[in-house]
Order: C-alpha cells, then sequence, then structure tokens
C-alpha cells in the first residue's frame, strides 16, 4: 500500500455522539478513508494533550461548545505542545455569534467552520473542508 | 411763718395735762393707749416692708410702702400726744400732723383709684381653680403627644413593613426577570441545537432508507424538517431581538447613516435585483450609534418594503429632516400598505398579517421597534402623502446620539 493510500488519522473533540457520526459520515460521502479516535470532552482532550506520546493525528476535529473545557481552551493547549504544532485543527461551532470566529481566529492558527443545519450542506461542507486539511497535511509531511 | 419754724419746739403753750387736771386715771389713759397705739403703728410697716422684700412678685407692692410710711406718721402723732402732755410743742405736733395728713390723703386718693383693679385681682380659690383647670389642660395635651407619639411609631412601623413588602416584591420581580431573559437566552440559542439535529437526521433518514419509505412516509419526514426549520428561523429571530435589548452600550461610535443604509442594501442585493426595486436616500445624519443596529433597522425596513411590494416594482426612499429636538426618518415604499387597524400590531414580537406565501416569522418590526427604543426613539407607520404604500417613521433624539 503506498503511503498516499494510507487512511489518515482523524482525531475528534466532540461530546454529542450524533455529530461525531456525523462528521464520520461527512469523510465517507468524500471518500476519505480514515481511522477516527473521538475524545468525548474537554477535560479528556486536556488529559490526552498533557500525557500521551503516540503518533499525533493527521487532523484534530473540535467543537467549540462542551460542558466545562470549551474547545477554545483545548485549542489553546493543542497550539502550546510542541508535539502538535504541526496538526491541523477545524473548529466546529454550533454557535451563530461572530464573536466566537474572532475569539478563534485570536487563539491561533484553525479553520472554523459553523455547523450547517441541512444534512447535504454538512456532508459537502464539513466534508471538503476536512479532506483539504488533510490532504494539505500530507503533503506537508512528504515535501521535506 | 417763719417765726412758726424759729418756735418749733418752743413750749410757750400751757401743758396738755392740764386740760385733764392732771387727773393721773385720765392721763395714764392716755399715755398707755397713744403709746401702745404707736407701738403697734410702728410694728406694721416693719412687716409690711418685710412683706414687699419676700413677695417680689406682689401687685401693687409701691401702695403696700405708701401705706407703711401713713401708718408710720399716724403712729408718730401718737407719740407727740403723749410728749404733748408735759411738753406743749404744739407748733411741732402739728407739723407733724399735715405731714400725716400729707401722706394720707395721695394714700386714700390712690387707693380709690387702685380698688377696681384690686377687685380684679384673683383670689386664690381663684386660681387654685385655674391651676386645676391648667393641670389638667397640660395632662391632656400630654396624653395627646403620647398619641401623637404612638400613632407615629405605628406608622413608621406600617411604613417599614410596607417598605420590606416592596423590597420584597422588587427582588422577586428582579428573578422574574432574569429568569425571563434566561429563558430568552436560552430559547434563541440553546434551541438552535436540537433543532439542527431534528433536521439533520429526519433528512439522512430520507437519504439512507430512501427505498424503505413510502411516499407518505417521506412526506411525513418532509413535514417534520419543514416544523424544525421554522422553528430555528422563530429562535433566530427571537435572538437578534434578544441582543437589540441586551447589547451594552460601549459599542456605540458615530456612525454614518448612509453607511448603514448601504450595508443593509449589500445584504438585501438578491431581493433588490430579484424584484427590479430602486431605493434612494435623501442626505442622512451621522448618529453615535451601533452600526450593526442601524443598519438591521434600515434592512428590516426596506426588506419588507421589498417583500411586501405592489404591482409595481418597488420605489423605496429614505429621507431625515431635523426637529427641534430629534431626527425624524421616514422609510416611504409604493407597496401594499399595511391597513389602519394592523397599524399598531404590526410592531409585536411574531406579529404577521400574510400566510406563508410570505416568508419571514413576524420579528422584523419588533426588532426594528426595539433598536429605536434603545436610541429613546419611537417608531410607528402612517399611508404616505401619495396614498398607496406604507411611509414608516422613526424618531431618534439628537442629544442621546450626538
Amino acid at each position: 500500500m503506498s503511503e498516499a493510500l494510507a487512511p489518515f488519522h482523524v482525531m475528534i473533540v466532540e461530546d454529542n455522539p450524533a455529530d461525531v457520526y456525523l462528521v464520520e459520515r461527512a469523510l465517507q460521502e468524500n471518500c476519505v478513508a480514515y481511522t477516527l479516535s473521538v475524545l468525548t470532552d474537554g477535560d479528556e482532550a486536556l488529559r490526552w494533550i498533557y500525557h500521551a506520546s503516540d503518533h499525533p493525528p493527521e487532523l484534530i476535529v473540535l467543537d467549540l461548545h462542551m460542558p466545562r473545557t470549551g474547545g477554545a481552551e483545548v485549542l489553546r493547549a493543542i497550539r502550546s505542545a510542541p508535539r502538535l504544532a504541526d496538526v491541523p485543527v477545524m473548529i466546529l461551532s454550533s454557535s451563530q455569534s461572530p464573536s466566537d470566529k474572532n475569539r478563534v481566529q485570536i487563539l491561533g492558527f484553525a479553520r472554523y467552520v459553523q455547523k450547517p443545519t441541512m444534512l447535504e450542506e454538512f456532508l459537502s461542507q464539513v466534508g471538503g473542508t476536512m479532506k483539504e486539511l488533510l490532504t494539505e497535511s500530507r503533503a506537508r509531511k512528504a515535501t521535506p | 411763718m417763719v417765726e412758726f419754724f424759729q418756735k418749733l419746739f418752743a413750749t410757750d403753750f400751757m401743758p396738755h395735762g392740764h386740760c385733764y387736771f392732771w387727773r393721773p386715771e385720765i392721763v395714764w389713759l392716755h399715755v398707755i393707749s397713744d403709746a401702745l397705739t404707736a407701738l403697734a403703728y410702728f410694728i406694721i410697716p416693719f412687716v409690711l416692708v418685710r412683706l414687699v422684700r419676700k413677695r417680689r412678685d406682689l401687685a401693687f407692692d409701691w401702695m403696700f410702702v405708701l401705706f407703711g410710711a401713713f401708718i408710720l406718721a399716724c403712729g408718730t402723732t401718737h407719740l407727740m400726744a403723749i410728749w404733748t402732755l408735759w411738753h406743749p410743742v404744739y407748733r411741732l405736733e402739728g407739723a407733724i400732723k399735715a405731714v400725716t395728713a400729707l401722706v394720707s390723703l395721695p394714700t386714700a386718693f390712690l387707693l380709690i383709684r387702685l380698688l377696681p383693679n384690686a377687685i380684679n385681682l384673683p383670689s386664690p380659690e381663684q386660681l387654685r381653680t385655674a391651676n386645676r383647670a391648667l393641670e389638667s389642660e397640660v395632662t391632656e395635651r400630654k396624653a395627646a403627644e403620647e398619641r401623637v407619639r404612638t400613632l407615629n411609631a405605628e406608622l413608621e412601623l406600617r411604613v417599614a413593613a410596607r417598605t420590606r413588602d416592596l423590597e420584597i416584591a422588587n427582588e422577586h420581580l428582579k428573578r422574574m426577570n432574569e429568569d425571563l431573559r434566561h429563558f430568552a437566552y436560552a430559547a434563541s440559542h440553546d434551541l438552535q441545537e436540537p433543532l439542527r439535529m431534528v433536521v439533520t437526521y429526519n433528512q439522512m433518514l430520507v437519504k439512507d432508507f430512501s427505498g424503505d419509505l413510502s411516499e407518505s412516509a417521506r412526506r411525513c419526514v418532509g413535514f417534520s424538517v419543514e416544523g424544525a426549520l421554522r422553528m430555528q428561523d422563530l429562535s433566530s429571530g427571537l435572538r437578534e431581538y434578544w441582543q437589540a435589548s441586551e447589547r451594552g452600550e460601549d459599542r456605540r461610535t458615530l456612525v454614518r447613516c448612509a453607511d448603514a443604509v448601504h450595508l443593509a442594501l449589500q445584504h438585501l442585493e438578491t431581493a433588490i435585483a430579484e424584484s427590479g426595486a430602486v431605493v434612494t436616500h435623501d442626505e442622512l445624519p451621522t448618529l453615535l450609534a451601533e452600526e450593526v443596529m442601524l443598519s438591521q433597522l434600515f434592512q428590516n425596513l426596506i426588506g419588507n418594503a421589498i417583500k411586501y411590494r405592489g404591482e409595481q416594482p418597488p420605489r423605496i426612499h429614505i429621507g431625515a429632516t431635523r426637529n427641534a429636538s430629534v431626527w425624524l426618518f421616514t422609510v416611504t415604499d409604493n407597496g401594499m400598505g399595511i391597513p389602519a387597524e394592523h397599524r399598531e400590531t404590526v410592531f409585536g414580537v411574531f406579529k404577521r398579517l400574510h400566510g406563508k406565501n410570505y416568508p419571514g416569522v413576524g420579528m422584523g418590526l419588533a426588532l426594528c421597534r426595539k433598536v429605536v427604543e434603545r436610541y429613546g426613539g419611537h417608531i410607528w407607520v402612517d399611508q404616505p402623502d401619495s396614498g398607496a404604500g406604507s411611509a414608516f417613521k422613526f424618531t431618534i433624539p439628537i442629544e442621546a446620539t450626538r
């Protein structure tokens, strides 16, 4: 199996299983071969960021609104972990408030996507963005 | 006359005892009687003087002094009567009598003058009665004062209790208001997510099980999705309304109304192109406000004018005139207009005059009113002078936005 065809490793931090399933569906609809690690809240994500030493994923999908530790805090932790410096992050937000988008942009490099209500839009927008970020990520790794 | 005073002490007469033939019983009767009388007369003035000294408050005290002098003079004449029994100084005796007369006569005269006043002097009994009346009056007054104090204390207690009631009621209202704000926030933010789930997963049902679903099952799912989407719209409308009432004052900057209108026109680009609407405006003022709010206001008014257009392509004009203390804005259109009986209700939350053929949730004008009231103004709708269509008018106080 060539390097390009190996499944992408995607990590998702999301407390709502319905949205985890939608993200999976979005990957499938966009013909992305993937393995998915799921962290179900911000605290679990922080523990993983600070203590795990496994191979980092090729994309982290992060829900912004989670109980206790929110996505913004997790993003800050990711951006201050040298091990995760090159990992692209996609923020998935249900908030329609523009201030959230601004906050995320201030916090650091991350793609901001607002969860669309309509299924087809969700699959194409979320899936398309993930595919784009994954492809870029692997292309960066391939070129020394 | 001179001779009289020269011989004042001369005894060139017969002693008075001769008149009594020196009969001892007569002589001594006179001597003892006169002596005792004189003694009494001399004691009386001292008593009177003492009385006046001790009772400084005594009425007519000068009268007592005068009376004392008169009695002293009388006493002296009695002494002289004894002396002249053996020593006939009748001139001196006469002179002393004359002095007595001089003192007695004014005393008598002044006493007569004093009589009415003296009669009017209250008797001790009268004084006692008056005193008793006064005492009872004082007691009554004290009782009345006590009653006033008691009433006052009761009143204070009642006021305190009432204040406490009001404070409790106020606290209750504050809590209710806070709850309501939380509810509005929840209804406008937290409902979005579950509604998205309902829409997305109903659509997933159709996508994944399309072959298994009958035509009527697909219609049912379609209605579910429609209902959830509409509820999302309602919730979004509520959020905009909530934001118009909750956003802090600190975001106000100088905003050119023309810029706010152009921003609104950008958002309405598609609707303007589709309807062939022409939007014009006068020179518009610069206000201290929030551009987002003003642009929302114009966007809703222009958007409504396009949505509820008549047969002709929409012609919309925005004007502004400056009155004494307010800017008066008018947004005039040639649309279908609003019947007079609905011109107040259209500004209510979730109020609509039209059915499903016109999209919307009935929050636009409620939001407009919220924005205008945020800057201390009023909004209403009239018929335009030209007749057909609507003329939305709103005021913005000048001093509040400068």
